[in-house]
């Protein structure tokens, strides 16, 4: 011990430093072996996984020069700091000046030398910085660092040029070549220690954090104040010139320098350290409790220690894979991994660009720290999906997506509990609270949104909820679906290992089910599939019923005609639909942009050419469908969106499946719609919906004993809102008016929230209070029929009126509805209905500000069609003569017709 | 021998060095000026992709936006790093945050002029575009 102490009191900083410089040049020499100056990052990268002898070379290297530099620093400030100084001659005191310059020069030539996208930037900033100084800027910057792209020059000047200086300089003032043996052992050994257990750093070339060397990291951020830089080279010769002056001043001239040395090195430590610990992507600043804070700031500090077990076999190491023109660690062990589409296999991407983890550590906990088991998620799809390299413009546009924020439920569930004046207002799900309606948000519906995250592996099916952007894109085939399901029976079964789902295009109806068999029911009713309030136990053991979920009966009715055609739920809904277009919208039906008439379409079709398709359009008709070249595609008629798989040809429309490559010819729509213009103001959906679910005797209660759910944290939790139901039923739609920016649409409407809530159980200050509300909302039944319904099916039938279902009877002119369902004791309607019979709703009646059930005159109107067509049959001259002029028609009438509303 | 012709000997041996010095740096400047002109490339071809809004092809960035091209240096004016990546309509350099419009103008600092404006012309025929030095 007493020697040791001898060992340390008897050295001096210089000597140290002269150490470090001696093992820098000798690990500098042996590790000119395995680098290679034509391909600077796939040899390092190659040393750092395969090769730990190398690594350690790289490492000693690496850590000597950082320690040759503090400590010259530290020498330097220890000569000043002497009282009696040692005088040198002016220009050996002028060339030591210089070299302190030199050292951080050949310093920084060493970090250019990595290759990679750290480096790259620096020798781009550094070109510039040279460049700009006057007369011999072009000159000196070609001669230090030669042409873009090769590295040779900058290695001459590293090993040669720089380092000789740096060497006789030493020498010229220290006369010593060798350090002192105590000194270069206890030197040696300690780094030797540091360097097998810190690995030098390498960028991973997918961090969006570019950040010059640790000691210029205080430069750095000087120069980013700086709008003119060229400023900074002032600063750099200003401190050479402080350094020279301090033995040659006066007295008090040297002091001032010293001291101005002193203080601007302790701003300089400062700046270091804000910018080695604040500053991450794009040198923003980002506080150390902000989210990104580890993957921005931090990842430079990834340093594994050296991988001394060798665990790769000679095949292993010759043959694994460059991603990125380097190495992965990942991909020297898991080389034999299926199931891949080409764009997103490993051969292509790696393995780290989405699963994270450490790709230049070859030991196994190490490479595997971090990673991410399921990438994706919109947690992190911005590290993975959403880096520059990748697919950035569609990640930025998640917060947007309705599917992510579900502004729409979110604000209709507050307006129906009265906590929200309007069903319209913009809301992101994570602004959720704790008042009524948000805690019936999250104990019932939230877990529907595509931030929630998928956590365990396997396909997407009937149970999945979210999973951010593999909620749709991921797929398992057969083998991977199979293995996935091996491994989680037995954890030793290996074979996931080899096969491995696809990240693809192919978006199914299974992929939407999950969510879509809520709510409206969209992706149950498309399939022809009814939810009835049978139990499981109950299913009946019959094709026409189903299990969903295991636990919800559905039974069949009718399926959408283009469920029946094989057609998928993507084949009409575009990208820009369903992954957002970076606008924020209220509602689905304003997010959504197709519509009926943009494939049927009368007369002359929307077309956008091929050359004019945006970006993401134009990609994913060529991958989908091959060479598009003078193709004139279809286009929505709401925003302008091209339809990828139709096209128009010779003056007829083609539309393709998007997953089978199934061609249809589209048809225009029937003169029954088009005739006249009786029925111009009608959507499509109206008449060709053959059903949709009509829920009613719906009872919400909060109870605090009951084991639920939040949704939006996913956790468990005591106390939960409860549904009662009354009954499922399923018939063709009700009717309602939609205005669209001052046209206004007849479109089907369904019950959407006719309940009642006891506020007062959740309140308990409200005591006994209920709400109760009779809201109809639009709806897209997704049960198309391809022949629409007849004239009597809306004209005479009270429940296209919003009356609910019963009967219409004529009794001299005049008509009386017979309601089936008892009145409701809140508002004395029907419990079914929405209006009442000839009437007008009271305060609110519909989840929409622009939705609107018919007007007494409009009822009138409509009716009276009805009572024509008691007599007269659809297709009669009557009838269609009344679709072109009606005014005439009624002029025409004879003493046997029924006319209505007469007064 | 003299004072004088001695201090003539050291005047001549120091502006004969000075001299030389003169003539290596002259040499050096007229050496990287001629080699910089032999190893610029005069003629540089990048893919035209009509339907991209923004697109990096290493040192350019090419902006189709109405029907119109234009290419941009991907250096930025601030310290020369090239810049990668675009984030609502923004081109944004990586290594100090300077911002830049899709027209090239600096929208925030540190950077302040705006990217170098490159001239092309348009080789419809195999997609090219040919940017001129």
């Amino acid at each position: 011990m007493k020697k040791l102490k001898d060992i340390l009191s008897k050295t001096t900083y210089g000597q140290i430093t002269l150490a470090s410089l001696v093992i820098c040049i000798i690990s500098g020499i042996l590790l000119a072996l395995p680098y290679d100056i034509g391909d600077p990052f796939l040899s390092i990268s190659s040393m750092m996984i395969l090769n730990p002898a190398a690594s350690f070379i790289r490492n000693l290297h690496f850590w000597s020069a950082q320690f040759f530099l503090i400590f010259s620093l530290i020498h330097i400030w220890d000569h000043f700091n002497k009282s009696n100084e040692i005088k040198i001659k002016k220009a050996v005191w002028l060339r030591l000046s210089l070299g302190v310059m030199i050292i951080f020069l050949a310093m920084l030539t060493g970090f250019l030398l990595k290759g990679d996208a750290d480096s790259k930037q620096a020798w781009r900033i550094l070109d510039s910085l040279l460049s700009s100084i006057p007369l011999m800027g072009n000159v000196l910057s070609f001669s230090f660092l030669g042409d873009e792209g090769s590295l040779q020059l900058v290695y001459i000047h590293h090993i040669a040029t720089l380092t000789i200086f740096i060497a006789v300089i030493s020498f010229e003032h220290s006369r010593k070549v060798w350090p002192k043996a105590s000194t270069f052992v206890v030197v040696s050994l300690i780094t030797s220690l540091i360097a097998f257990l810190f690995t030098a750093p390498l960028h991973d070339g997918l961090n969006a954090t570019v950040k010059g060397p640790w000691y210029f990291v205080g430069f750095q951020e000087i120069l980013h104040w700086l709008s003119n830089p060229e400023w900074s080279l002032v600063i750099i010769g200003v401190f050479i010139l402080l350094i020279f002056i301090i033995p040659y001043g006066r007295k008090d001239i040297s002091f001032f320098s010293k001291r101005t040395l002193l203080i601007f090195t302790v701003f300089y430590i400062l700046l270091t350290l804000s910018g080695m610990f604040f500053r991450g992507e794009n040198w923003k600043w980002i506080w150390p409790w902000e989210k990104d804070y580890s993957y921005s700031v931090l990842h430079s500090f990834k340093a594994p220690k050296i991988n001394v077990s060798q665990e790769f076999n000679e095949t292993q190491i010759s043959t694994s894979n460059l991603v990125n023109g380097g190495k992965e660690s990942c991909m020297v062990c898991h080389d034999n991994v299926s199931g891949f589409t080409a764009s997103h296999s490993p051969q292509a991407i790696g393995c780290f660009s989405c699963h994270g983890g450490n790709p230049f550590d070859g030991d196994k906990d190490g490479a595997h720290k971090n990673m991410v088991l399921i990438p994706g998620n919109y947690e992190d799809a911005d590290k993975s999906c959403g880096t520059a390299n990748c697919h950035p413009d569609i990640t930025e546009r998640k917060n947007s997506n309705l599917m992510n924020n579900i502004s729409g439920m979110i604000s209709v569930d507050r307006y129906v509990f009265n906590e929200q004046h309007s069903p319209d207002l913009l809301t992101d799900i994570e602004e959720l609270g704790n008042s009524a309606a948000d805690v019936h948000l999250k104990n019932m519906c939230v877990r529907c949104h595509l931030g929630n995250p998928k956590t365990e592996t396997g396909p997407v099916n009937e149970k999945s909820r979210g999973g951010g952007c593999i909620a749709c894109h991921i797929n398992y085939d057969e083998f991977a679906a199979t293995a996935n399901i091996s491994h989680k029976l037995n954890s030793n079964d290996s074979a996931y290992l080899i096969h491995h789902p696809s990240i693809s295009m192919k978006v199914s109806n299974q992929h939407c089910f999950g969510c879509h068999s809520r709510s409206g029911r969209i992706s149950t009713n498309f399939e022809g599939w009814h939810e009835t309030t049978l139990t499981a136990e109950q299913l009946p053991d019959n094709k026409d019923f189903r299990l969903v979920e295991d636990s919800r009966v559905f039974r069949h009715i009718t399926e959408d005609v283009h469920h029946t055609l094989e057609i998928n739920c993507i084949d009409c809904h575009n990208s820009y639909e369903l992954m957002g277009d970076g606008n924020y919208y209220s509602h689905q039906e304003n997010q959504t942009t197709i519509s009926c008439k943009d494939c049927h379409f009368e007369g002359k079709p929307n077309l956008i050419k091929a050359e004019n398709l945006d970006n993401e359009s134009a990609i994913i008709a060529s991958m989908r469908f091959g060479n598009i070249t003078n193709k004139n595609f279809l286009a929505t008629a709401d925003r302008n969106i091209p339809l990828i798989n139709t096209y128009f040809n010779n003056d007829t429309a083609y539309f393709l499946t998007k997953n089978q490559g199934k061609k249809f010819v589209l048809s225009s729509p029937g003169e029954t719609c088009t005739k006249g213009n009786a029925h111009d103001n009608v959507s499509c959906s109206a008449c060709h919906s053959s059903w949709a679910p009509s829920c009613i005797g719906c009872h919400n209660e909060y109870d605090e004993n009951e084991p639920g759910y939040d949704m939006q944290k996913n956790i468990e939790k005591i106390g939960s809102w409860v549904e009662y139901v009354g009954e499922f039923n399923a018939h063709a739609p009700a009717l309602g008016l939609r205005d669209n920016n001052g046209i206004q649409e007849v479109i089907p409407v369904v019950p959407g929230m006719v309940l009642t809530i006891d506020i007062g159980s959740f309140n308990k200050q409200l005591h006994d209070s209920l709400i109760f509300h009779r809201l109809f909302a639009p709806a897209s039944p997704h049960t198309t029929s391809s022949e629409g319904r007849n004239c009597k099916s809306c004209h005479f039938n009270p429940v296209a009126l919003g009356y609910g279902e019963g009967k219409f009877i004529i009794e001299n002119d005049n008509l009386i509805f017979d309601s089936k369902y008892q009145n409701n004791p809140h508002d004395g309607l029907p419990e079914d209905s929405w209006i009442p019979f000839l009437g007008k709703p009271k305060n609110k009646y519909a989840t929409r500000s622009n939705l609107e059930p018919f007007s007494i005159e409009q009822q009138k109107k409509f009716l009276q069609v009805g009572a024509c067509l008691n007599c007269h049959d659809d297709n009669s001259e009557v009838m269609q003569n009344s679709l072109v002029d009606y005014e005439k028609v009624l002029r025409e009438i004879s003493d046997k017709c029924v006319v209505l509303f007469k007064n | 021998m003299s004072s004088k012709q001695k201090y003539n000997r050291r005047f001549f041996i120091k502006s004969v060095i000075a001299g030389l010095t003169v003539g290596i740096v002259v040499l050096w400047d007229r050496m990287v000026v001629t080699q910089r002109k032999i190893n610029s490339k005069k003629i540089v071809s990048i893919p035209f992709e009509a339907n991209k809004e923004v697109s990096f092809q290493d040192d350019f960035i090419v902006i189709n936006k109405e029907y119109k091209t234009k290419v941009l240096s991907s250096r930025c004016t601030h310290l020369g790093c090239k810049i990668d990546k675009t984030k609502n309509d923004q081109l944004i350099c990586p290594c100090h945050g300077s911002t830049f419009n899709l027209d090239g103008n600096a929208t925030k600092g540190p950077a302040v002029k705006p990217l170098e404006e490159k001239e092309f012309d348009i080789d419809v025929l195999n997609g090219q575009i040919i940017v001129r030095s």
